[in-house]
């Protein structure tokens, strides 16, 4: 796949997903135990042996670089091309996927791949691109999208095309001053252009408001989502930490959970998902919740339907919960 | 080629024999360790949380495991501009070549590699012990008591101290005495074989060793008798703290359950020195609705669908519903099958306990193994 890129751009919006996304972008929102958001799309990328990847930010970037680094972890270190994040420059439109790629124009017309792939950050599936990029060449598409083949056949937000084609939308839309998206560009365009959709069989979630986040995280705990999600061919990279295994003490119970590495468990969780490091002690009793990072459940606590965010400590014998379709999402660094 | 003040040698040729068929085919450092680790991650974590960053692998032993566990050693952050860890086997010079004869023998072959970092002390190291410490201070202590060969000594119960090479001190710590495996101890200071040498001092004798054809070239037989007979300066650092060498089946079991316990002196989780080591990639353990985990240590890409209890779980391992894991250590990617028992065993890296099967009986002092 040496003639193809892979360009994410991170335009969603994050008003529905306010308290996990007060510092960090959407695509950087820890989901499934141990991973970012961004971990599915990009490895997606990767797996398909794409080896230029870009990811064009908005703002609030910062945990996004951290995470990412030089992209050794997800094999982007290599001596060609590799991971570029490319932050927004002032003065130039944000507002869409194509005004969003206008601010690093030079590197789209750098790179020496012939098609690209585009796909968001926000996105939970498995997916290798191979078979749809040698569809999208065999049938001479103009452009491919990608839509689910589960359900209603949504589309996934993933284009397949010339980057000649991409740069034409670009440089057009610099010319008019006009700034539609990709999508309602090709909708425009559609009778000059062969447009073809292709579809994905295999688990597939589009993470956009926190009831989404909440459904589809404890959707994790299905094995049949396991399975389709982390395939040992295709596996999902992301940043690794130093944390010791999990520990389960005396008083550990836990059920239908997913637990990450260096959590010390002495209490009660239940259908639930527990992020590294994160603590519940004696007594304590966690249902039906998503807590992250090295948050700390005290002794004799009860959390219920609720989403923590990193960091969060809830003192002893004190109780959080939420409703199941209205869980209550907690800030990080909050102390109870 | 920078100049260091210390270079590292880590001794991890040897095969271990008495771990059976869990190094049949790899080297005794490689053997995995506490649910994420292999042996040697300990020792090449206390260099790297030491400030050490040139250390030179001495392998022999069937390598090839424990050289790609290595890697470049961006593990521990050893994959540095100058220095790094380096894998060294023996080689064939202009004159010839031969295997590791002994401990002594095998830093005797690689005194050019360390002699382009031109160290003032080396730092000897074995590469199957489970323990943290800060080498750092125990080179201070070298410096302070001005001393030619520093050995680090712990403490032992004085009925296993026939087990060890045991040093006798003076009221400053000077070794007056050594003996290999005594019959009858007259201290319980047991060396750890940890050793720090003034380069100078090393390159004598060990070329006095390699002329004298009756010796074994082993360090505690040969050549540090032969530096106390010389009188040279031999200091005896005092260690206090957890400290296994985990040579025997029954010794790597006892010290992957010592990490179950909360005071049994070695901590995973202590964040101030924390044993870094590969990660997986894999989603994090799924523990089901009906299972039941106590007592244990499990890590990523797991799925616990029956009992788990006093035991540790390498990555990506399998218990199947029903069965029962107890006292027993499941390593990597180990699948245990429907209504399987498994009690006071280590199950090796891929096996299969199949379903209904009994393996062990925690009646025995005995530990099963499969695999």
């Amino acid at each position: 796949m040496q003639n193809v890129m892979g360009i994410i751009p991170l335009t969603e919006e994050d008003q529905l997903l306010r308290e996990i996304t007060y510092d960090r972008p959407v695509a950087a929102i820890p989901f499934g135990g141990r991973y970012r958001l961004i971990d599915f799309s990009l490895s997606n990328l990767v797996n398909t042996g794409i080896i230029n990847v870009s990811i064009f930010t908005k703002g609030k970037y910062r945990s996004l670089i951290d995470h990412l680094g030089t992209g050794k972890e997800w094999g982007l270190q290599g001596k060609r091309d590799g991971l570029f994040i490319l932050p927004p420059q002032q003065k130039r439109p944000m507002g869409n996927d194509l005004a969003l790629l206008s601010n690093h124009l030079d590197y789209l017309k750098r790179s020496k791949q012939e098609y690209v792939i585009i796909t968001k950050g926000s996105l939970v599936c498995n997916i290798n691109y191979r078979p749809f990029i040698h569809q999208h060449q065999e049938n001479k598409n103009d452009v491919t999208i990608i839509c689910s083949g589960e359900g209603n056949g949504e589309f996934m937000d993933s284009y397949i095309m010339a980057k000649a084609l991409l740069v034409d939308f670009i440089y057009n839309s610099m010319v008019q001053q006009e700034w539609k998206d990709l999508r309602q560009m090709l909708a425009d365009s559609a009778v000059d252009l062969k447009i073809n959709k292709l579809f994905h069989r295999g688990y597939f979630a589009r993470i956009d408001s926190i009831a989404s986040y909440y459904t589809h995280s404890m959707g994790l705990l299905q094995p049949e989502v396991q399975q389709q999600l982390f395939d040992n061919d295709n596996p999902i990279y992301t940043k690794s930490k130093d944390d010791g295994p999990a520990r389960y003490k005396a008083g550990a119970q836990v059920r239908n959970s997913l637990v990450a590495n260096g959590c010390i468990i002495d209490g009660t969780v239940e259908n639930s998902i527990l992020f590294r490091g994160v603590k519940v002690e004696q007594g304590a009793h966690v249902a039906n919740s998503i807590i992250m990072a090295k948050g700390v459940i005290g002794q004799g606590s009860v959390v219920s339907n609720a989403i923590f965010d990193k960091e969060v400590q809830v003192g002893r014998n004190s109780t959080v919960s939420g409703h199941s379709d209205r869980p209550v999402a907690v800030l990080k660094k909050t102390v109870i | 080629m920078g100049f260091k003040k210390c270079v590292a040698m880590v001794l991890a040729g040897g095969q271990g024999s008495r771990l059976g068929t869990l190094t049949k085919r790899i080297a005794k450092p490689a053997v995995p360790f506490g649910g994420k680790y292999r042996i040697i991650d300990f020792t090449l974590s206390n260099c790297a949380n030491s400030g050490i960053d040139t250390v030179g692998v001495l392998t022999q032993y069937n390598p090839l495991v424990l050289n790609s566990v290595i890697g470049t050693g961006s593990h521990w952050g050893l994959d540095v501009k100058s220095g790094g860890v380096h894998i060294l086997p023996p080689y064939v010079k202009e004159d010839g070549g031969q295997w590791y004869k002994g401990t002594a023998n095998a830093i005797y072959q690689n005194l050019d590699f360390i002699r382009q970092y031109q160290p003032q002390q080396v730092l000897v190291l074995s590469g199957d012990h489970i323990y943290k410490m800060d080498y750092s201070l125990m080179l201070a202590y070298h410096l302070e008591k001005k001393a030619e060969v520093t050995i680090a000594v712990l403490q032992v119960p004085w009925q296993d101290a026939s087990r060890f090479g045991i040093m006798t001190t003076d009221a400053d710590g000077k070794i007056v005495e050594f003996a290999e495996k005594p019959a009858q101890p007259k201290s319980n200071l047991a060396s750890m074989g940890i050793y720090i040498f003034d380069l100078d001092t090393l390159e004598r004798f060990l070329e006095a060793d390699e002329k004298d054809s009756q010796s074994a070239n082993d360090f505690g037989k040969n050549v540090i008798p032969r530096m106390l007979a010389n009188e040279v300066k031999l200091q005896a650092y005092p260690f206090s703290g957890y400290w296994k060498d985990v040579g025997t089946i029954h010794s790597l079991w006892e010290a992957n359950m010592d990490l179950l316990q909360s005071d049994s002196g070695i901590n995973l989780h202590d964040p101030s020195w924390p044993i870094y080591s590969s990660t997986p990639d894999l989603p994090p353990q799924y523990v089901n609705g009906r299972a039941a985990v106590l007592n244990s240590f499990i890590t990523e890409g797991c799925r616990v669908f029956g009992r788990v209890e006093g035991s540790i779980l390498f990555p990506g391992v399998t218990v199947a519903a029903e069965a029962v894991v107890k006292d027993s250590i499941i390593m990597a990617g180990a699948t245990i099958e429907k209504g399987a028992r498994v009690i006071k065993a280590i199950v090796s890296e891929g096996a299969r306990v199949g379903a209904g099967a009994q393996v062990g009986t925690g009646e025995s002092t005995d530990i099963a193994i499969v695999g």
